[in-house]
């Protein structure tokens, strides 16, 4: 066994699967809030069928290629650290520059949301949604600087302030509702191509996220065990929620006439969850889903503000983004500066009409799950024998197969989300190629063999880090 | 120098991708599409037209290619810059953004991140990873060795 160095100053905290299984649900689901968009967009029927059917050629490839890239590279950066070992230094670094800059944006969006229900209910001035904006990101941000414990019961407490108001309305929602929620299978006028335009876009996004766990994988506890079982759990998790919430959703908006269904979209005027829920449950459940969506999308913020910073840690920590950016708490043990500064980002993000960077989201987050998928295929090629606690169970070529529904759908992804996403975006991904030519000619970059946190050798086999981190929870 | 391969292939294509904007500009110049009014954010000239952006963004990116033959960082980065800031225009045309995107900013954009990857390979190849673990780094720079 090679010696090699452990992330110094990063601590590991026991994560039970039940915390982890919470922030997967998190990170990729978080409550329905938005789905309401693409039930008038593609039509109920396809908006069912989607639900139950991209998972298949979308998600769960994601979920089980995190779980095998995470169980055999389980280290703190998560993706960045895959794509560095199957692909080397530069695409690990665009990777992880395009994930971490997109996230930059997507995660100010969860607060704006936040403060848009607030605002609707409430309706406060300017100054008091800055102060308010301003908090939430304050309280967050020390949350996460605390420690994944604290965290992990933060979220966990959130998500069941989301699914309680969710569930009792789903249940209600089924019973007192009417009508087919599968009729009609697509808007009047559409074809299957056209009617999916907006849905897709919109699903894709909703069904993403299988990859942010593993960037927590530095500060957990035998990584390679526990977030593969917790995305497998995770999976058909997601997807009940999203199919029986919408299924009731459907219902209910169908008790204003069959096809109200056409007035299903959030933004105020439509029949989006909260006013679904007025109308089976009057002001009280109305109000419990308000507190739901906000929740909801607090969680959401709370999450990707983890797993968002880690990248850059770890990509400060090997000489590729500025030295601060790898400081770690004495004390607690998180990589403080790093969640301090996306922080700071959100905070000034939210208190300006940030639409434009939106556009370079999705554009920015797809290239590096291209990457992703071709990680996994990469490394099964070149380092067959690595040790993989996880190993999806098909042979290297089914798995290419498999894999390349899923790129097929980001790269159509690129072209149906408008010019807007496209030219914004397109302008985003040159930002990768200029800043890793700045940073590797002023920080140099590391050697594979003086990686730090690094659980595997050059050739493959377990460090005596990795053999730590291996026993770690035995 | 180790990466000299790779900064040619980045020349080229830095080359190629100014070729496509000047080319673009020349061709727009005669069949006169609608790229909006002459201003990019706010700034109003006759020199801020489509043809002229086209054109100026091209030659710019052709010096940055040329200059990839030496140093591929610098190179790659004007190149790429170039055909960022060459895309942020073309987001800026408002309702006529499309047109210019769809004929002739594809190239530009598609070249430009070809000469980036390449130059990026170059700079891997000749800029010498630190192999000094980073623990011993700092506990050196600490102890004020």
């Amino acid at each position: 066994m090679t010696e090699m160095l452990r992330n110094e100053g990063l601590k590991r905290v026991r994560m039970r699967l039940i915390t982890a299984v919470v922030f997967v649900f998190t990170l990729t689901c978080s409550g329905s809030f938005g789905m309401e968009d693409v039930v008038s967009s593609s039509g109920p029927g396809m908006t069912l069928l989607m639900i139950l059917i991209l998972p298949l050629v979308w998600s769960v490839p994601m979920a089980f290629v995190a779980s095998e890239l995470g169980s055999m590279v389980p280290e703190a950066g998560g993706l960045y650290r895959w794509i560095r070992r199957g692909m080397g230094e530069y695409w690990s670094f665009q990777a992880g520059w395009w994930w971490t800059l997109s996230l930059y944006v997507d995660s100010a969006v969860y607060v704006a949301l936040a403060l848009d229900y607030m605002e609707a209910k409430w309706g406060f001035g300017g100054g008091t949604r800055a102060l308010i904006g301003i908090a939430i990101v304050a309280v967050f941000t020390f949350i996460n600087i605390r420690g994944l414990e604290l965290t992990g019961w933060s979220l966990t407490i959130i998500q069941i302030g989301v699914m309680v108001p969710l569930l009792v309305f789903t249940v209600w929602g089924i019973i007192v509702g009417s009508g087919n929620p599968f009729s009609p299978i697509l808007p009047d006028g559409e074809s299957v191509l056209t009617s999916m335009n907006l849905g897709l876009a919109i699903m894709m996004w909703m069904y993403s996220g299988w990859e942010s766990l593993s960037t927590l994988a530095g500060e957990i506890e035998n990584p390679q065990k526990v977030i593969p079982k917790a995305l497998l759990i995770g999976t058909p998790l997601v997807i009940a929620t999203y199919f029986f919430t919408v299924f009731a959703a459907i219902r209910v908006a169908s008790i204003d006439g069959p096809g109200n269904w056409a007035n299903m979209w959030t933004g105020g005027g439509g029949v989006d969850f909260v006013e679904a829920a007025q109308m089976i449950g009057g002001g009280v459940l109305a109000y419990l889903m308000l507190m739901s969506a906000i929740l909801s999308n607090l969680g959401l913020y709370a999450g990707y503000l983890a797993t968002g910073a880690r990248p850059q840690f770890q990509m400060s920590r090997d000489r590729l983004l500025p030295k601060f950016l790898g400081l770690t708490h004495k004390s607690w043990g998180t990589p403080w500066a790093a969640i301090l500064l996306m922080a700071i980002v959100n905070a000034v993000l939210i208190n300006f009409n940030f639409s434009a960077l939106i556009t370079i989201d999705v554009f920015l987050l797809m290239f590096p799950y291209v990457l992703i998928f071709l990680t996994v295929i990469v490394l099964r090629v070149k380092e067959p024998d690595a040790p993989r606690s996880f190993r999806v169970p098909m042979p290297t070529a089914l798995l290419g197969v498999w894999v390349a529904f899923p790129i097929a759908i980001a790269i159509i992804a690129l072209f149906v989300n408008g010019t807007d996403w496209m030219i914004g975006g397109l302008a985003g991904i040159l930002t990768g190629p200029i800043a890793y030519l700045v940073f590797k000619n002023i920080y140099t970059g590391t050697t594979d063999e003086a990686l730090e946190g690094s659980t595997l050798t050059p050739t493959g086999e377990l460090t005596e880090f990795g053999a730590v981190v291996e026993g770690a929870g035995a | 120098m180790k990466g000299q391969k790779m900064a040619n292939y980045a020349a080229i294509a830095g080359v190629v991708a100014g070729a496509f904007a000047i080319g673009g500009g020349l061709y727009a110049h005669s069949a006169k599409p609608i790229f909006g009014i002459p201003q990019f954010f706010g700034i109003y000239s006759q020199y801020l037209s489509g043809v002229h952006v086209l054109m100026g963004i091209g030659v710019v990116m052709v010096v940055g290619g040329l200059l990839s033959f030496k140093w591929p960082s610098i190179g790659g980065i004007i190149v790429c810059s170039a055909a960022m800031l060459g895309l942020i225009y073309a987001y800026n045309r408002g309702q006529y953004r499309w047109s210019p995107m769809l004929y002739y900013w594809w190239g530009p954009w598609l070249f430009a991140w070809i000469a980036g990857i390449f130059a990026g390979y170059a700079a891997y190849k000749n800029v010498p990873q630190s192999n000094e673990k980073l623990a011993d780094a700092r506990h050196a720079e600490s102890s004020g060795a």
